[in-house]
């Protein structure tokens, strides 16, 4: 057994550090583990059909369209312009924007860095020209734009919901809370800093009367509509993730072409970029579910779940050590990957600690919005660095971030230590 | 491509993997479609169509694997790159081989999994549970996309090659994924 370990780690961490894709890194070590130790072309070949053929992962492009579609709308400038007066008067004022346009963008999108893009490239221009401390533009924009992970419609939680089973409803009920929470301390954190460094934000920024900043708030409709419309129904319990995607893709045309710049034409754009995210998604699960499936064979989970069992220190010691990793993988790996690769071993050892399916999803789902925004490989970093234009480098973006990552970690610790912040919503509403 | 000799095939090669993302964006649109349409079908007349479900499964499958070609040749699939981009442009040419070749081997084992997989569904005369329609022609599409899948890998091997062997510099365009 200890053979198949080392052939099993040698082969994966030596194709991903020769730079070999992911999906096929993955897929070589779960053919070499099956030709090694029997299953074969046979196992690969259901490998190849079952692991997509599941009615879940419908939900995944889905979803994505709906992004696409709301990224091709405008109504991000829209947002911008019926949050700004409120946001001018708390402390912080427009940078709280960035905070609030993510979290209410968050929950339209599936995918972070669609959502960083679309608040991104409003904002940025936006606070340039008003003066606002570079860094912490960037910086909030790239870690509010992960909310998009935590709060549903989370293409995350759809995806991790398909590969172990479990409620995806339930899912996306848990993420609202911590996602909320993250927001809610990415605001307060901002609202101290610019307390004790005024300096953060200029001075002359424009005051309206209190009830002029309250009516522009009307005009967010659409993106409250759309909300409604993409996780409305689940909770409901009236429709499947996959048809509360297809009432949310709906909603959005509508809201697109009446109310926003969507035109028909950029439809056909909207569908070739899901598909393209959808191939890269898909390209992955297929390697990770070859490699799952050879050393579930093996019996290999079982074989690590004996092992800690062995162990004698409680279980919190063992999950900060699987945050340690999370946060480790997360530096070098964008977060779909972490997640199929990691979940055949680590899946089966929270749940052996007694921890719930969900809540680990919820936890993981945190882990990977981290490894979003730390370099080398974060791809919020990247996007932010796209949309910010020329002169922006990837250092400046990640120091901006970090106080963010800080909040970030204490809701992890937050979430850990009581578990029911995440449980409490999933289990009054879902299941 | 800068050989003439390459330049007649990689035309038809580019064609074949164009049409079947083509094919895919179609079926990507078609899956939309009848996702939508059940949506308004079950809630607003209480009549989904039965095989929509299925359909849109199959759909999501095949649209997958006539993509894939696609987004090899545009090198949008997912890697780490932390290691490789710190090493001079002659190794990472040489690496590009060594990772295209890796590819294309992967990729034949997965096309001998397809087709032996799609012969035991004929054989056996595998049948959908929901529908009974048989499951062996939707897997012939998956088998041709692997097989497109498996020339775009040559072709893009067979780039690499070049490169490597001309010691051109080529400038990698990173994806930034909208996942």
């Amino acid at each position: 057994m200890t053979l198949v370990w080392l052939v099993m780690l040698v082969s994966l961490f030596g194709l991903l550090c020769l730079g070999v894709w992911i999906g096929v890194a993955l897929g070589i070590t779960g053919i070499i583990i099956m030709h090694i130790w029997g299953g074969g072309i046979p196992l690969l070949g259901g490998v190849l059909w079952s692991s997509l053929n599941i009615y879940g992962l419908t939900a995944v492009p889905a979803f994505c369209f709906v992004g696409e579609v709301i990224l091709r709308s405008g109504l991000s400038a829209k947002a911008f312009e019926s949050i700004s007066p409120l946001a001018a008067r708390v402390p912080g004022k427009l940078l709280q924007v960035n905070i609030v346009l993510c979290t209410i963008f968050a929950a339209v999108f599936g995918s972070s860095t669609a959502c960083a893009a679309a608040v991104g490239s409003i904002v940025i221009p936006e606070l340039r020209q008003r003066k606002y401390n570079e860094e912490l533009i960037l910086g909030t924009i790239c870690v509010a734009g992960t909310l998009a992970f935590m709060i549903p419609p989370s293409s995350q939680f759809v995806l991790y919901g398909s590969l172990v089973n479990v409620s995806i409803g339930a899912l996306f009920a848990a993420g609202v809370v911590p996602g909320l929470m993250m927001s809610v301390l990415f605001m307060g954190y901002l609202g101290i800093k610019a307390h004790y460094n005024p300096e953060i934000t200029p001075f002359e920024e424009k005051r309206v009367p209190f009830k002029q900043t309250i009516l522009p708030l009307l005009k967010l409709w659409p993106l409250v509509l759309i909300m409604i419309a993409c996780v409305g129904p689940i909770y409901a319990g009236l429709a499947t993730p996959t048809e509360s995607g297809g009432i949310g893709a709906i909603a959005s045309i509508i809201i697109g072409l009446l109310f926003g710049k969507l035109r028909l034409k950029s439809l056909w754009q909207c569908v070739t970029e899901t598909t393209k995210v959808t191939c890269m998604l898909f390209f992955i699960i297929i390697g990770a579910m070859a490699m799952s499936t050879a050393v579930s064979q093996l019996g290999l989970p079982r074989q690590v779940i004996e092992w800690i069992g062995k162990l004698e220190v409680s279980p919190l010691v063992i999950m900060a050590a699987i945050y340690l990793l999370y946060i480790i993988l997360g530096c070098l790996f964008d977060g779909i990957s972490m997640m199929v690769m990691t979940l055949p071993f680590v899946f089966p050892i929270v749940l052996h600690l007694g921890y719930d399916a969900i809540w680990f999803g919820v936890m993981m789902c945190l882990l990977i919005e981290i490894g979003m925004v730390t370099p080398p490989v974060g791809m919020n970093l990247f996007m932010v660095q796209a949309v910010a234009g020329e002169g922006t480098t990837i250092g400046q973006i990640f120091r901006g971030s970090i106080p963010f990552v800080v909040c970030s970690l204490i809701v992890l610790a937050i979430i850990t230590i009581y578990p029911a912040v995440v449980t409490w919503l999933p289990n009054l509403i879902v299941r | 491509m800068g050989n003439n000799n390459l330049q007649g095939p990689a035309r038809v090669a580019k064609g074949i993997i164009d049409a079947a993302m083509f094919l895919a964006n179609l079926c990507m649109a078609a899956m939309l479609v009848l996702v939508c349409l059940n949506v308004i079908l079950r809630y607003v007349f209480g009549q989904p169509i039965y095989w929509g479900d299925e359909v849109m499964i199959y759909l999501m499958v095949l649209l997958v694997f006539l993509g894939f070609g696609y987004m090899l040749i545009e090198n949008r699939h997912v890697r780490m790159t932390a290691i490789m981009e710190r090493l001079s442009v002659r190794t990472q040419n040489i690496l590009w081989v060594i990772i295209s070749l890796l590819g294309f081997g992967y990729f034949i084992f997965l096309l001998i999994a397809g087709l032996y997989i799609t012969v035991d569904s004929f054989q056996i005369g595998f049948i959908s549970t929901i529908t009974g329609w048989p499951i062996g022609p939707w897997q012939v599409v998956m088998c041709i996309g692997l097989a497109i899948l498996l020339m775009a890998s040559g072709w893009f091997t067979i780039n690499r090659v070049r490169i490597a062997l001309g010691g051109r510099a080529e400038k990698e365009r990173e994806e930034i994924s909208h996942v």
